[in-house]
């Protein structure tokens, strides 16, 4: 094979795969949970003193930080978010977020323990100084309740828990393809994501080979190499196969 | 019997294997308005019938079967189609043994219940006839098992849509395999396409029509309107509007192909070749003319229209040129803005949304990646326009035009549509998918620009939009996983 065909065929699936491992090995934060309640409106306003708590919430795993949306109209707000065990009340882990009038997803990192299997009521304390907007949506989850300042609201605050610590894309793969084996055919499993990543990294081997097929088809000798569109046209009517 | 080339075997099978991950990685009713093509495909499988776009009399029939309905819920389907960060798909497995065990009561959820009003109502049925073969692959298994069977099935779709690609750059460029095999690794290896066509939507078939309209119109061009080419392209073109009403702004284009390819025969051949083809278009003509009385003998709308709103506005025709500038140009002093999108509309919609935003169009990829993808394109477009202005022959100027008349009739017709959609009170209606159906022509611009590269860099050069596409879709599969698994 020529070095013009067998080096990029070679060097450029090499080169794009070391890519790709260096952006799958970047760390990012991994939901532990989430409740499922979409951030397409206003759940509540939490004015500087309000409390919202949502709960109890079963942990799945042990978690590290909590993630909320929102906003405020003008200035900043300080947030305080407390998981608290949901029997006893006793707080278990704690952080705090500073919220902008950039409408989006904060995220705060908590200090403490909430360990698997706990079951928790997640609070925001406002401190102000501006009003925070905390979106959420109508309640999903009957279990649920939500309460601003111990009264109950018929809503539900977004809101997603964080692993303890950011892993990589190529580290939460396993937890990925767990997730997405659920609700699809019965036999589909974790493993059937496995077979196709191994597949789909084989198709830079294939495209190779098939670059390197067309390039040996297309060799000096074939009828038109150097064919223009327009020096190709009159070669057609003949009516080779493509 | 002809033996496939290994370029585009080995192009093929990548394509297979890049869609079978995109129709299995994506959550459950997760992609463009897949909720009620879903729907729509399974009241044609169950009870052969049509749905409606508005409520027939007394009748409370939903959109969505009990089996649908069930499912959706079950794994939070409807709930989180346009807020994959705070409702993701569902992820205990406590729920999808609940889900399951519910649908092995006795009964079980009904399938035949649906058929309510319904959005995608006005789209013929024939994409829905293919995708139903597929629904009845898995029948005796879940809803879930059903969807996934319909994608897995519209991965052929998109397969053939790299086979067409390959086909309309041999057509043009003559049998060359590497300016063939770019040409239909983007038209297969696209993510938008990819995702798109490994969904459950129209699209899906609709698509890979229009390519092998390219094909084919290139074909009845180049060799001068043989009548099997005429009644291909004719056909074909009538699959397209049976399958999307969009596709009728491709018969402008099938009709100068046909018109290009009757000039080019010898004078003394025209008279017969013009009742040669006359016959051949009866393909497009009667099934059209047939799904146009039909729609009127059901009551239906045989096209896509918009719904005047409670202030309907007259067109105006300085307001639509006010409206197409702004969407490629930045605005001018005195315009009254038509669009509210971050940037420029054409690189928000056309760009962004056409080659990677997944889910309901929520899911994008990183910026830079946007960028990168816009410079490509830019610089190839630009290749690809210099190359074509040195072009003098005739049949090269006949092929331009009618690959350009159908992008222009494409792009217009949506640009129209979408202006009468406002001035109606309707909001914005494109998105960048719309322009999938000539993405045959985007692989063609690769390919002709291949073919002029010098013969010792040409492999470098189609192995590299080779890994490029791979690439993309790489990045557009991790941001999939990083917005609805973790």
């Amino acid at each position: 094979m020529r070095r013009s065909v067998w080096l990029p065929v070679v060097a450029l699936p090499l080169v794009a795969l070391v890519a790709l491992l260096i952006a799958a090995l970047q760390p990012m934060q991994i939901r532990a949970y989430a409740l499922g309640s979409p951030d397409g409106g206003q759940a509540a306003a939490l004015t500087r003193g309000q409390e919202a708590c949502q709960g109890p919430i079963r942990l799945p795993s042990a978690i590290g930080g909590a993630r909320i949306w929102g906003g405020t109209a003008t200035g900043l707000a300080v947030l305080d978010v407390t998981v608290h065990d949901a029997s006893t009340g006793r707080a278990l882990a704690n952080g705090q977020i500073i919220a902008s009038p950039a409408v989006g997803a904060y995220d705060a990192a908590l200090e403490g323990s909430a360990p698997a299997g706990s079951i928790v009521r997640v609070c925001i304390l406002a401190h102000g100084p501006a009003p925070f907007s905390l979106l959420g949506s109508l309640p999903t989850h009957p279990e649920i309740r939500m309460g601003v300042d111990g009264k109950a609201t018929f809503s539900e605050f977004s809101l997603v828990l964080l692993e303890p610590s950011r892993k990589s894309l190529l580290a939460a793969l396993p937890t990925a393809f767990s997730r997405a084996a659920l609700f699809r055919f019965s036999w589909v499993g974790p493993w059937t994501f496995w077979v196709l990543l191994v597949a789909l990294l084989g198709t830079l081997g294939l495209c190779g080979w098939a670059v390197a097929a067309a390039a040996g088809a297309d060799l000096p000798g074939e009828a038109r190499p150097e064919a223009e569109i327009d020096d190709a046209l009159p070669a057609h009517p003949s009516g080779q196969a493509h | 019997m002809p033996r496939l080339p290994a370029g585009l075997a080995g192009l093929l099978l990548t394509v297979v294997v890049v869609g079978a991950v995109w129709a299995l990685l994506v959550p459950p009713w997760q992609t463009p308005d897949e909720i009620a093509h879903y729907a729509y495909a399974q009241d044609l499988a169950e009870n052969f019938r049509l749905p409606p776009r508005q409520p027939i009399g007394a009748a409370s029939a939903h959109q969505e079967s009990t089996d649908q309905g069930v499912a959706d819920n079950a794994a939070g389907a409807s709930r989180g189609a346009f807020f994959p960060q705070t409702a993701p798909p569902e992820w205990d497995p406590a729920v999808w043994a609940t889900y399951r065990a519910e649908e092995r009561a006795n009964p079980a959820p009904s399938r035949s219940d649906g058929g309510g009003p319904n959005p995608a109502a006005s789209n013929p049925p024939l994409y829905y006839l293919y995708a139903d073969i597929a629904y009845f692959f898995d029948y005796g298994g879940t809803a879930f098992g059903r969807l996934y069977a319909m994608r897995l099935w519209g991965v052929l779709m998109v397969a053939l849509n790299a086979l067409a690609g390959w086909l309309l750059a041999g057509e043009v460029f003559g049998r060359r395999r590497l300016p063939q095999l770019a040409c239909g690794a983007v038209a297969g290896l696209w993510p938008m396409q990819t995702f798109m066509g490994a969904s459950v939507n129209p699209d899906s078939l609709m698509v890979p029509l229009w390519t092998f309209a390219f094909w084919l119109g290139a074909r009845v061009i180049i060799r001068h309107a043989q009548v099997r080419d005429a009644i291909a392209l004719c056909a074909v073109a009538a699959a397209a509007v049976l399958t999307m009403a969009t596709s009728y702004a491709l018969l402008p284009a099938v009709a100068l192909a046909l018109f290009a390819g009757w000039r080019g025969r010898p004078a003394e051949q025209r008279r017969a070749a013009l009742r040669q083809l006359s016959l051949a278009s009866l393909a497009l003509v009667v099934p059209v003319l047939g799904w146009l009385a039909l729609g009127r003998a059901l009551g239906r709308s045989a096209i896509n229209s918009i719904a005047a709103g409670a202030h309907p506005a007259p067109f105006n025709v300085r307001q639509f040129a006010s409206y197409v500038w702004q969407f490629y140009l930045p605005r001018l002093p005195g315009m009254v803005r038509f669009r509210w999108t971050s940037g420029l509309p054409a690189y928000d919609v056309w760009l962004k949304e056409g080659t990677a935003t997944f889910g309901w169009l929520v899911v994008p990829v990183s910026a830079w990646i946007y960028k990168a993808v816009a410079i490509v394109i830019g610089v190839i477009g630009l290749a690809a326009l210099w190359f074509m202005a040195k072009l003098r022959g005739r049949t090269a100027l006949w092929l331009i035009a009618f690959f350009a008349l159908a992008l222009v009739v494409l792009v217009g017709g949506l640009h129209f549509t979408e202006y009468r959609s406002i001035i109606n009170g309707q909001g914005h209606i494109l998105q960048g998918r719309y322009l999938l159906p000539v993405i045959g022509l985007l692989g063609l611009a690769f390919a002709l620009v291949i073919s002029r590269v010098p013969a010792r860099w040409r492999p470098g050069a189609c192995m590299g939009v080779l890994i490029l596409l791979l690439c993309l879709q790489l990045l557009s599969m991790s941001a999939v996983v990083k917005a609805y698994y973790l």
